[in-house]
């Protein structure tokens, strides 16, 4: 394999040589760093480079390797964390000036579960402050920038972390959603993004945004690469109570199980009309290529859907505003302003507001469990635009506020606000180049499903395969 | 912001939340899309269920 094909290998490609020691773990991570020295400074995707530390892990990889004790498809592997996993030793700054020389004593469970299974940390990725925003254009530790088009945005929060993956700067990287802030960038970016279900993946020792909706979960390269780390992170955790106990499957075990006769619900009434042309010409052709593979699509209805966007906005700015309060009492002026504007905007929240909003979701869940009796997975697009100009620095990114309609902005945010699992795909490009994604979604604890047509549609149609041409 | 009583009933709770004034001028639009959404709600709340019903984790989701 030449360098670049190294650097844009997947996981299930890298491992099986990894594994019969045909590719060295200190080659793979050095070919790495190499691109990163070589690119960061033009995408701006990580705020730390634990260069050391990988070179480090890489030779004792090869070791444990070349001495007959292989971990598995993780082992060897490089991958990057967004700057809000907790990382003993290395600093972990939320993408803030307030924790700017922060030092955790300890991992996140996410950090050690994936160094338990012998992944190598190369370094942390820049996101949106605090995970607090859209854009990853980040005042204290700069814009990251899309590896398509380096003049747009990566959206966020998990910006870095994508754009990172989409450039081959590591095989997969560790994001985070608390509205669409793992799907977003992953379809601005070209990669594959996955949510999980609440409680399937701990989140001890993440910097929290939003305690009720936080969701940990991969940007990769292929949807096997999904499965395969989420195997490695999920499971129950003492230490984060919301996990759940239920056993973990072998995600990667299904994948080519195939999707005959599997019911495929469109919300067709909450986008149609409402997309960017390149996005709507992308949809239909994704649905043609599911009832190609012999699903059976239909439209199916979801009006509580309309409340997402409302709900979710309560509830986060009440929880972000609560987790802040004592840094915005004492450090207000270390937050970057439109942050800082935003978690202040929160104080306008009343305890009674939040526990509406909360019966409020609980409501949107009751609807999507019954339409999941009726289908087995729901496809709509991840977000209504390809990436967004960055002008000046700022994002010409015009989000519409949060309104009770049908529309693709209360489905981009009612995965996250309910729970149940999503992923989003490589599904196309814009006449200029630029990715869209495609989201499909599932019900509570079934990722398999999920994962299962996420694969047969990316096997169909190889959009995952292509790589920025200017990287 | 185009609607004076929404700003009005804004302010308000910003000011009860002890938000100095120079601050309320900065984030005025942003509460001003919250209070919306918490207004959509109140129309709503007949209609959610009791508060027996709140959100919590996923069934399975707690040990």
């Amino acid at each position: 394999m030449t360098a670049d094909e190294l650097a844009f290998a997947t996981i299930a490609e890298l491992a099986p040589r990894l594994r019969r020691r045909e590719l060295s773990p200190v080659e793979l991570v050095d070919t790495v760093l190499d691109r990163i020295a070589r690119l960061d400074p033009l995408l701006n995707a990580f705020i730390t480079v634990t260069d050391e530390e990988a070179r480090r892990a890489a030779q004792q990889a090869e070791e444990e390797i070349l001495h007959g004790t292989y971990r598995g498809p993780l082992h060897g592997i490089p991958i990057s964390l967004k700057d809000l996993y907790l990382t003993a030793g290395v600093r972990t700054t939320g993408g803030s000036r307030i924790l700017a020389d922060y030092i955790p004593r300890e991992d996140a469970t996410v950090t050690r579960r994936l160094r338990e299974a012998g992944a190598i940390l190369i370094g942390k990725t820049n996101l949106h402050e605090f995970a607090y925003g859209t854009t990853t254009i980040n005042p204290h530790f700069g814009t990251t920038r899309n590896p398509w088009n380096l003049d747009r945005i990566t959206a966020g929060s998990s910006g870095g972390s994508a754009a990172a993956v989409a450039a081959g700067l590591g095989v997969a990287s560790m994001g985070s959603e608390t509205g669409w802030s793992i799907r977003r960038p992953a379809a601005f970016c070209g990669v594959v993004g996955l949510k999980p279900t609440y409680g399937r993946v701990s989140r001890y020792g993440m910097l929290p945004a939003a305690w009720s909706l936080d969701h940990a979960g991969p940007l990769t390269r292929s949807v096997s690469d999904a499965a395969l780390v989420l195997s490695a992170i999920a499971g129950p955790d003492s230490r984060d109570p919301a996990t759940a106990t239920r056993p973990v499957p072998d995600f990667s075990a299904d994948l080519a199980g195939g999707i005959r006769g599997l019911r495929i619900g469109l919300p067709i009434h909450h986008y149609a009309g409402s997309l960017d042309p390149a996005v709507e010409l992308a949809i239909e052709q994704a649905v043609k290529v599911f009832s190609a593979l012999g699903a059976v699509v239909r439209e199916i209805s979801l009006p509580r859907a309309r409340y997402a966007g409302i709900a979710s906005s309560v509830i986060m700015s009440a929880e972000v505003t609560a987790a802040h309060e004592r840094w915005l009492r004492e450090r207000p002026a270390d937050y970057g302003s439109d942050v800082r504007e935003r978690i202040e905007a929160g104080l306008a929240i009343s305890a009674g507001d939040y526990l509406r909003a909360q019966r409020l979701r609980r409501w949107i869940a009751e609807e999507m469990a019954e339409v999941l009796h009726t289908v087995d997975v729901l496809v709509c697009p991840t977000t209504p635009q390809v990436a967004t100009p960055i002008a000046g620095g700022v994002a010409a990114l015009h989000d519409p506020p949060p309104t009770v309609a049908e529309g693709p902005f209360n489905l981009l945010r009612l995965f996250a606000l309910i729970g149940t699992p999503a992923i989003s795909v490589p599904c196309g490009f814009s006449d200029d180049g630029l990715p869209v994604g495609l989201t499909v979604a599932g019900r509570a604890f079934d990722e398999a499903t999920v994962l299962r047509v996420a694969w047969a549609y990316e096997q169909a149609t190889g959009w995952g395969k292509q790589r920025p041409p200017a990287l | 912001m185009s609607d004076p009583e929404l700003t009005s009933r804004v302010r308000e709770r910003l000011r009860a939340a002890g938000l100095p004034d120079e601050r309320i001028d900065r984030v005025i639009t942003r509460a001003a899309e919250l209070v919306a959404c918490i207004e959509a709600l109140a129309a709503l709340d007949p209609d959610l269920p009791e508060p027996a019903l709140i959100w919590q984790p996923i069934e399975g989701a707690h040990p």
